[in-house]
Formats: structure tokens, sequence, C-alpha cells
């Protein structure tokens, strides 16, 4: 088996993650739990002092531990339709059924907090879930950008809500906003998010001393605990041995043949076998548009309005040709020879557009791509075989090329 | 109109192949939270918008045609309103596709077949009631099954059946404000936020109104927010001891699985054939 170079900071990693998760386990006496989607304006949350659990987080670990399937299976027997997301319908699943599931992982929550602009699924989900846990539910209405004249609307609706949003946290918890505070917070977020940023950027060089899977691994912190300070070293730990690696000519596949890009959210069900498959074939998946989604530039100067202008528009909520412009980019920055797209069930913002999307970058200026049709977390939509099959023919393209 | 994922990523794909992309889709999008702070202006600002792309260089029409046709689109679904009082006495299809009508011919069309229907609607009652929820409008082909299994729709909770015509739009408000009114007042949509039990108590209200025997809830596939909406809404009218199926439409139009599911319904509640 090829020896693929591991990453040593992934220990400080696993050290950031189990203080994480205990957190989460073991809240302390009196403290507020809130639940909330990964696209939201945590720093909200963060300066009232809640504790915050991802519940799309949780659906990807999910998928990781081969539990998807069997909750999603639950969630069908409970009603939900089959073809919902399988984070939404894992993470109902284990609501509705507490014991299943991933144990200890989803504490009682005291608030929700759902924030629109990633998808449609999370409004209904949340509803759900206010109704399963009885508690309240604030919702944030991002509009989707179909054009760029629509951000300074969609901009001042969503700040307006943003501060009934802190209004009814104010009331919640009998606090009220330390502005001083919350911009201390955006000023945190603003540095892992520039430290992110930078790591996602390593992918450019040749060889690239990254492997997409890798940012898939790392990316936890940035969208669980984004204003932490653990947050920033392990980021700072993490760019400064890609950068050694880069100094040193190391390939984060050792030995890169294939330079590509993913798009979509990782197959978490089989997240090892399936990226070390490209990996031994010596394809790098040097850059992606998923781990990019928490790359919004942040303004602590003007909290809210700035809060407001990150969150509006974010990747997933851009229409096909702001995403074609992306993605062409990338190609070109990054060097890349070919593009992997995962046509995610689950995910239909991310997917419905795709087909548009490739077909406009090969017409622009040709570059292989292929498509794969699978899930990110239902092993009853994923076959690894033929999956494997596809991806070895369209390497045998690229060594033509 | 933005209602729900795939609704928006159509639309886009739509605009995106376009030749001219600016003005082949327009986009409504509904705020999918009607209560939200800001919500009023922003719907504000998309009839604002939709106005400017659809005049063009053209004159916009004066406050005096806006509210003329606010007026008629009132007097629609005042008619909508009587036509749903009758609806026992109407086969499903002949029904439904009175309702499709209105929704796509202009209003003056609208008016005169909507006139008609409900002095022509006249058959008795014979049929057992049901009340249909689910996706927006519903196939013809599942209204046939529905009448050939010996039910009748007396009664529904779809966007664009009894739930559009459940609200009047205001009149008096100035033209922007009146039509911001009457989309964030009406009982929301399906993709829009809309308290599980309380929108329910109108389905249930509706059931009982009707003597209906059952409730039929159909979803297209994809379709997200029935997907989500279902085992809610059966929790709640279990509770209540109403009897509720699902039908899964399949892509391309069968329905060989809806015939014998609603069969067995029929049975269920006790219908005569």
């Amino acid at each position: 088996m090829k020896r693929i170079p591991r990453l040593s900071c992934l220990k400080e990693y696993q050290e950031l993650m189990k203080l994480y998760h205990e957190d989460r386990t073991h809240p302390e006496e009196g403290s507020l739990v809130a639940y909330v989607t990964s696209g939201a304006p945590v720093e909200i949350l963060d300066a009232f002092g809640f504790i915050t659990v991802y519940p799309e987080n949780y659906g990807a670990q999910c998928g990781v531990q081969k539990l998807s399937t069997g909750l999603c299976e639950s969630a069908e027997a409970e009603g939900y339709a089959g073809d919902l997301c399988a984070y939404a319908k894992g993470h109902l699943a284990s609501s509705l059924n507490p014991g299943t599931g991933i144990p200890d992982a989803l504490p009682e929550p005291d608030f929700l907090l759902c924030c629109t602009n990633i998808c449609g699924t999370v409004l209904p989900w949340y509803e759900h879930l206010a109704e399963i846990h009885k508690c309240p539910l604030f919702i944030i209405d991002v509009p989707f950008i179909f054009s760029s004249d629509d951000v300074p609307g969609a901009v001042s609706y969503v700040a307006d809500q943003m501060k009934e949003c802190i209004g009814v946290l104010e009331k919640l918890t009998g606090k009220k906003m330390d502005y001083a505070l919350l911009s201390g917070i955006i000023m945190r977020s603003k540095e892992a998010i520039r430290l992110w940023t930078e790591i996602r950027e390593c992918g450019k060089a040749v060889p690239s001393p990254v492997h997409v899977p890798d940012l898939f691994l790392t990316m936890a912190p940035i969208v669980v605990m984004r204003s932490s300070q653990g947050t920033i070293d392990f980021y700072r730990s993490m760019l400064k041995e890609l950068r050694d690696r880069i100094a040193g000519g190391v390939s984060a596949v050792g030995g890169e043949k294939f330079r590509l890009l993913w798009d979509n959210i990782a197959v978490w069900v089989d997240i090892f076998r399936f990226y070390r498959f490209f990996a031994e074939q010596g394809a790098c998946f040097v850059g992606d548009t998923y781990t990019g989604s928490w790359s919004q530039e942040l303004n602590a100067d003007n909290p809210v309005q700035g809060l407001a202008e990150a969150y509006t528009t974010p990747y997933i909520n851009l229409n096909a040709d702001i995403r074609v412009g992306v993605i062409d980019s990338m190609r070109h920055d990054f060097s890349a020879q070919g593009i992997i797209y995962h046509a995610n069930r689950s995910c239909k913002p991310f997917s419905l557009t795709q087909r548009i999307i490739r077909k406009q970058i090969m017409e622009t200026d040709f570059i292989p791509s292929l498509e794969l049709d699978t899930d990110m977390c239902d092993e009853r939509l994923y076959s690894r075989a033929s999956i494997q099959e596809r991806c070895l023919a369209f390497m045998e393209l690229l060594s033509q090329q | 109109m933005q209602s729900c994922d795939a609704v928006q990523g159509a639309a886009d794909i739509c605009r995106s192949s376009s030749d001219n992309p600016e003005k082949s889709v327009l986009f409504f999008r509904l705020p999918r939270v009607p209560s939200a702070s800001g919500a009023f202006d922003f719907v504000k600002r998309e009839i604002s918008s939709l106005m400017r792309t659809l005049c063009g260089p053209a004159e916009p029409p004066s406050e005096d045609e806006i509210s003329s046709a606010i007026q008629e689109e009132n007097r629609i679904r005042d008619l909508v309103s009587k036509l749903y009082s009758l609806q026992p006495r109407i086969p499903s299809e002949i029904f439904y596709s009175i309702i499709r009508n209105v929704h796509t011919q202009p209003p003056e069309k609208s008016l005169r077949l909507l006139g008609t229907s409900v002095q022509e609607a006249c058959l008795p009652e014979n049929k057992t009631g049901i009340i249909l929820a689910g996706s927006h409008l519903p196939p013809p082909g599942l209204l046939r099954i529905i009448e050939e299994s010996g039910l009748r729709v007396y009664g529904d909770f779809l966007d664009l059946g009894f739930l559009y015509q459940a609200d009047r739009i205001p009149e008096k408000e100035g033209l922007t404000d009146s039509s911001a009114l009457g989309i964030l007042n009406r009982i929301p949509a399906l993709g829009q936020y809309r308290r599980v039990s309380e929108g329910y108590r109108l389905l249930i209200s509706r059931y009982r109104e009707t003597r209906s025997r059952g409730v039929i809830y159909y979803r297209y596939p994809f379709c997200d927010p029935c997907g989500f909406e279902f085992p809610a809404l059966k929790k709640l009218l279990d509770k209540d001891g109403i009897p509720i199926i699902k039908i899964e439409l399949e892509s391309g139009g069968e329905m060989h699985q809806a015939v014998t599911r609603i069969e067995a319904f029929r049975e269920m509640i006790g219908g005569i054939l």
C-alpha cells in the first residue's frame, strides 16, 4: 500500500475536538445550550455565552461512523420522505428516539437558531426540533441571491432580523448584548477565517501539500467553534505545517500525478477509503467548493451590519453564474486538470445546478470532469465498486491528456 | 416565486441557460417567515423590483389601475370561496380543473368561468368525502382514482386551493402596501414557516365542517416541504382520530400504487363504492 504522509497537526486537532465534545457532553451547571445551523451568525450566541451544538455536524459524524443509514430508515418509518437530506433525517431520528445515534452528542437545547442561508431544509427541520424539544426557535430568513442587485435589500432584511434575534436573546438570558464583547468575538472569528482561507490556498502550490479530505477532517473548528482561541492556535499550526511542506516540496498524496477539484459536500459515509483511493492513484484534490463556505469576510467595526453582509452571501446561497465564476477561477488558480462533481442526493441547493455549472465551465474552456451520483451519508445510495470503476476510467482519461 | 430549494434551483437553471438571463425568469422571493422583522419592507422591495422589470421603459400602472386589479382579484377569491362551499357537489377532477384555470387564465376569463361553475354545480352529495392535502394542486390522474374509488374531495389544505382564497387582499392601503400585506397576511404556504400545530387547526376545522371521513396527503417526488410536513400532520390527526394516508406520486405520472392504497383507504374509512 502506498505511503500517504499524515499531517502531524492532526494530534492537536483531536485534542481540540475532544475538549469541544467534553464541553457539550457535560455542560456546566446553568449554561444554556443552543442548536444552530452551520451558516448561522454564531458570534451572536457566543456573545451571550451559549454552548452551541451543530445538528449538521452531528449528521456528518453519523455518516463517518456509518450510523446514518439506520437513522434514516428510522426517520422514514416515522413518515419522513426517503428523498430528504440525510443530515436532517439522521438528526431528527436521534432526537425522536433518545439513545439512538452517537451517545451523549446531543445535550437538550434551550434555544434553536436556524439561518436559511444554506438551504430551505433547515426550516422544517428546526420547526420539528422546536416541537420535539418544546423550546424557542428563532429563524433568520436569508433570501437567495439570484443577482448581485439583490444583495443590498437582502442584507438590510437580514440585519433587521439579527437585531430582532438579539432582542429575543436578551429577554431569554436576562443579559444585555455587550457589543464590545461581540466585536472581540468577531475579531477572533475573522482571524480564524483568514487562517482557514490561507490553509485552503496552500492547495495552489505544486505539488499540493494538502489533499481536500484533510480539509474535510479539519474543517470542524471553523464551523463549530470559529471564534475560539483554540481554533486560531490549531489553524496556525496547520498552516505552518503546510508551508513547511511547500518549502520541502512534499506532496499530500505522496507523489502527485493529477490535480483535481472537488465540488459539494464530502462523501462522509466512506471518507477514509473513498479519498485514499484517489491518493493511491496519485490524484490530489487540491481545492474544493464546500470548505470555502466558511471564508466570508467579517467586519468587527459595525458588528450587526458586518454579520448580515457576511452571512447573506455564502457560496451555496449564490446563483449558478456566480458559482461558475468561483469554480472557473479555482481551476486556474489551483492549476487543476479535472473536476469531480458530487451529485449529492441529500443536498439539493448544492446539487441541482451542478449540471448547468459543469456545462458552462466545459464550454468556456474545456476541462475534463466527472459527475458522481451518490450521497454524503446514506449507504443505500453509495456503491463503492461502481464509483471506483468510474473514477478509474476518469483518471485513465486524464493520463492520456 | 421562491418556495423551496427545488423551485429555486430550477429557476436558477432556467435563468442561467437563457440567452437573456435578466429577462427570462423573474424571481419573486417570498419571506420564509412572514412575521419576521423587515419582512414587510422586503416584500415591498420585491414588488417594486418586479414592477420595474415588468414595465421596463414603459409607464408603470397608475394607483387606480392597481387598485381595480386588486378589487378584481378579490372578486375572484370571493367566487372561489363560493365554489368551495359547493365542492361536495362537483366531481373532483372538474373542480380542480376550474381552480387550475383560475390560476392560469386572465382575470376576466376566470370571473366568467367561476360565475358559470357556481351556477352549474348541482350534483347531489352521494360520495364519501375526504380532505386533500399536500403539494400545490393535485394531478388529474389522482383525482380520477379518488372518484373511481367512491370518494370525493370535499375540502383541501392546498396552497393554490382553499388556502389561496382564504384571505382577501386589503384594498385601502396603497398599491405596494396592499400587495405586501396580502402576501404576508395569507396563511403561510409550503416552504414557509407555518407553525405545524397552528396551521393544521384550519385543516381539522375544514374536515369537520365538510363532514369528511379521512385525509389523503399526496406528495410529488423530491418535494421537501411535504416530505417534512407529513409526519407532524399525521401525529396531530392521529390524536384526533382522523384517518390519513400518504400517496407518494411516482416520477413519470404512474399511479398503480395509488389505486391500491386509495381503495384500501376507502374500505378503512367505510366508504361505499
